[in-house]
């Protein structure tokens, strides 16, 4: 069986996480993705070595999971002859994806316009920081301060008054990154209907206003902000988080709370809260709650983490215990499901990835090999799909152009 | 100009968020969406309110007019034969079918996808679970609390060294596996031109979750240790952190490569003596001596307001950004810029203001047509389109499949 987007070119010029990471998913539904990158510098995130103090010596494994299964290819747009191999590139591609600022493009010849000179059939994607529109137009924008904080996640978590919580690296712009692969996939269904391709206009900070957007509603619709989630005094206590006997935690998410509330009550063994008239409704719960949420933390800690999820699995109750990252790579859910994907690399043997967030029953995603080295295939790439001779690509390196 | 899904028809029978927001956007994007509810309330979102999760009432629940504008709404009561019956004449001409009930419950409807797929082979069946279609886990009820915030790690690795997790936002993690699915539909569907096949395609709530802190996880599958939390009060690069204005808001410095910013950085705050002092004059040294850097400069933040910081760092080109709550992005010049927010009449409130589908397509643009519909207000209307008669909607009502 053949991926989903078999037989379709997607070019990429992208850098850092979140267009290299929808190309991934493009690719690993069978698209072939070309990333063109400049010979000296490369992708900039092939030099990131750490990460809050985590590293790893010869593989660039945050590079490895948003470039798997691509072409890499080496080419200098400051010369002419660069520029122009891209043109030849664009003519035999579907697919253009970039998060290249609007400005950069212009200047590489490259805007929408151009481009759709050089093949009206093109789909090309531009992601931004804070959109292509505005005074902030051509602010660089990453996601930490486009997403994260300016589109109000960042407030809205943490305790009230308490500094709000940083992301962690990427979350937003690998959020962005799905966006990104549905926007060029409709329009690619589009141009099935329409002969023609059209360029699409994305970025990091309407991704976010997307997410929250249980949040924006009643801040668009009355004006009104919702609080911060405060544990001790959460209005349905039996959506919260507690801490269990070995310092674990878990997640309770019973948002209809009266439609599990005598089964929760039995499960913790407080049989008298059920009709205790402090609690007995969900209005009483949440008239009471810093109350009942003290209860609960009490009876939280007589029991450790496995044996709350044996009781609570028992009674048909949603919950979920908070992992750590170490325990989502072991889980053994994440593995039956083939959450995780494995693929040949020449440095580290076998290299674990994380699949493509979606599985389709007749056209799988495939991870065939791992990100290339900078340029591993500009000569492969410059002879196949550009149409260039060998005379070419001596003239190319003798120029600089290509290494 | 139409949208890109102009043509698609999707019969949805699900509830909460995920999957309603997924097809959301399919409909902003063109598709007909028919949401099938019961007849006892509905969707339960249409019930947010007294939920525990807004501290105000209105009379329109607002995420649920966010996740279902542009929809028609059908009533059936799926229990009854009538009920799948009509279903399965509505798929008959759909192109997708999209769902997140559980799997016992299709299977007692009579819309797994081994049922609908065998009479419809150019379906595209869309599914969500919280934990995977395989595993031990597979039946397991999943909210996006529970099953992508608190299961994938993202919970346990966010908030301070020694802190309680971080709650996460409601809907938050529905809303970024709402484009994963937009994604994995949109894909099948161009597929499906091709192949002339459709197939199903399923998302996990947890699955998505990993994608989202791939970099994390990624981490802990190469280097085989869990990642630390950090804690915003010692950070090697204190230009890639947040700090509190005089007047109580927060700004994101976001200068992930320090260097090149330093000296512009001291000169904006006043501090030139620091650029060339020697614990913080190189990246090294700031990385050394973040916890000292970290102090000096929450004591220089502290002392204007954040619009007057905002000024002096524009100006000597630095990259920060604004901290928001969701009640800032209404009056964010840049969101209306770029229409990242849209209105719609509303027939009981007049003009409300919803999210707009966070993608702009040059030539065929999203449109939202109209608002959440009433419970069932498209039942008689859907149903006469699918050749029943008056009289068999008199019969489905006496036997209750109908309101």
């Amino acid at each position: 069986m053949s991926g989903a987007l078999d037989g379709l070119r997607v070019l990429e010029l992208g850098h850092w996480v979140a267009v290299p990471s929808a190309c991934a998913i493009l690719g690993d539904w069978g698209a072939e993705v070309v990333k063109v990158e400049d010979p000296v510098m490369g992708d900039p995130m092939r030099g990131l070595r750490s990460v809050d103090g985590v590293s790893v010596g010869e593989v660039n494994y945050w590079f490895e999971q948003v470039n798997r299964n691509k072409k890499g290819v080496a080419l200098d747009l400051r010369y002419d002859s660069g520029k122009n191999v891209l043109r030849h590139l664009i003519q035999k591609s579907d697919v253009l994806v970039s998060n290249f600022k609007v400005a950069a493009l212009e200047r590489l010849g490259l805007p929408y316009d151009t481009v759709a000179r050089l093949n009206p059939q093109i789909v090309y994607a531009v992601l931004t920081g804070f959109g292509r529109e505005g005074q902030e137009r051509d602010k660089p924008g990453y996601d930490y301060s486009a997403f994260w904080a300016r589109g109000g996640a960042m407030s809205k978590m943490g305790e009230p008054d308490s500094a709000p919580p940083p992301q962690r690296p990427g979350m937003g712009d690998n959020v962005t990154s799905m966006l990104i692969a549905g926007a060029i996939s409709a329009a690619l269904v589009a141009r099935g209907r329409t002969g023609v391709g059209q360029a699409l206009d994305l970025s990091l900070f309407n991704t976010a206003v997307w997410m929250l957007g249980m949040d924006m509603m009643p801040a668009l619709s009355a004006g009104i902000e919702i609080p911060n989630t405060e544990r001790g005094k959460t209005r349905n206590p039996l959506w919260n988080t507690y801490r269990t006997g070995d310092g674990l935690w878990v997640q309770l998410v019973m948002i209809q709370s009266d439609r599990f509330w005598p089964a929760f009550c039995e499960a913790i063994g407080r049989p008298d809260l059920e009709q205790d008239p402090r609690f007995n409704n969900s209005l009483c719960r949440e008239e009471n709650c810093a109350e009942l949420v003290s209860i609960l933390e009490g009876v939280m800690t007589s029991r450790d983490c496995a044996s709350w999820e044996e009781v609570f699995t028992r009674y048909q109750l949603i919950f979920g215990r908070v992992q750590t990252v170490i325990d989502v790579v072991t889980d053994p859910q994440a593995t039956a499901n083939s959450f995780f994907t494995q693929v040949p690399h020449p440095l580290c043997g076998e290299l674990r990835l994380v699949a493509s967030p979606v599985k389709f029953s007749g056209t799988p995603a495939e991870v065939s090999a791992p990100a290339p080295e900078l340029g591993q295939h500009t000569e492969e790439v410059l002879l196949e799909v550009a149409g260039m001779t060998w005379d070419d690509l001596v003239r190319l390196k003798e120029e600089g152009a290509i290494p | 100009m139409t949208g890109a899904m102009a043509g698609i028809k999707v019969v949805e029978l699900a509830h909460w968020v995920a999957m309603p927001a997924a097809m959301a956007i399919m409909a902003d994007w063109g598709a007909e969406v028919v949401k099938i509810e019961n007849p006892q309330g509905g969707d339960p979102v249409r019930g947010f309110m007294g939920m525990g999760i807004y501290p105000f009432d209105l009379s329109l629940s607002p995420p649920f007019e966010m996740d279902n504008r542009n929809k028609r709404s059908v009533v059936l009561d799926m229990r009854r034969p009538e009920a799948q019956e009509a279903v399965h004449r509505l798929v008959a001409e759909a192109d997708v079918f999209a769902t997140n009930l559980e799997p016992d419950t299709l299977s007692r409807f009579g819309v797994e996808y081994e049922a609908l797929v065998a009479k419809h082979p150019r379906l595209i069946y869309a599914s969500l679970s919280g934990y995977g279609d395989d595993g031990e886990e597979w039946e397991r009820p999943g909210f996006d609390y529970s099953a992508h915030w608190a299961r994938s790690g993202i919970m346990g690795v966010l908030g301070e060294p020694d802190g309680p997790p971080v709650s996460p936002r409601p809907g938050f993690g529905d809303h970024s596996t709402s484009l994963a699915i937009v994604s994995a539909v949109s894909a099948a569907l161009f597929n499906r031109e091709r192949t002339g096949k459709g197939q199903r395609v399923s998302t996990a709530l947890l699955h998505t979750a990993m994608w989202q802190l791939g970099i994390d996880i990624q981490a802990c599958l190469l280097a085989g240790q869990d990642v630390p939390r950090t804690t915003r009060t010692a950070v090697g690069n204190p230009l890639l952190n947040y700090y509190r204005a005089g007047d109580g808001r927060w700004l994101f410095l976001v200068m992930p490569q320090s260097a090149p910013y330093w000296s512009g950085f001291c000169k904006a705050i006043g501090r030139k003596d620091l650029e060339k002092d020697p614990s913080f004059g190189t990246t090294g040294g700031r990385w050394r001596n973040g916890a000292a850097l970290v102090a000096i400069l929450e004591e220089v933040f502290a002392r204007r307001p954040r619009a007057e910081w905002g000024r002096l760092l524009d100006e000597h080109g630095c990259i920060w950004g604004l901290v928001q709550t969701p009640g800032d992005i209404d009056t964010d010049p840049q969101v209306w810029a770029n229409g990242f927010l849209t209105t719609a009449d509303h027939p009981a409130q007049g003009e409300i203001k919803l999210i707009a589908s966070p993608v702009r397509f040059s030539t065929t643009p999203a449109s939202v047509r109209s608002t959440a519909p009433q419970l069932g207000e498209h039942t008689e209307e859907v149903l006469l389109e699918h050749g029943y008669t008056w009289e068999d909607l008199t019969r489905f009502k006496d036997a209750g499949a109908i309101l």
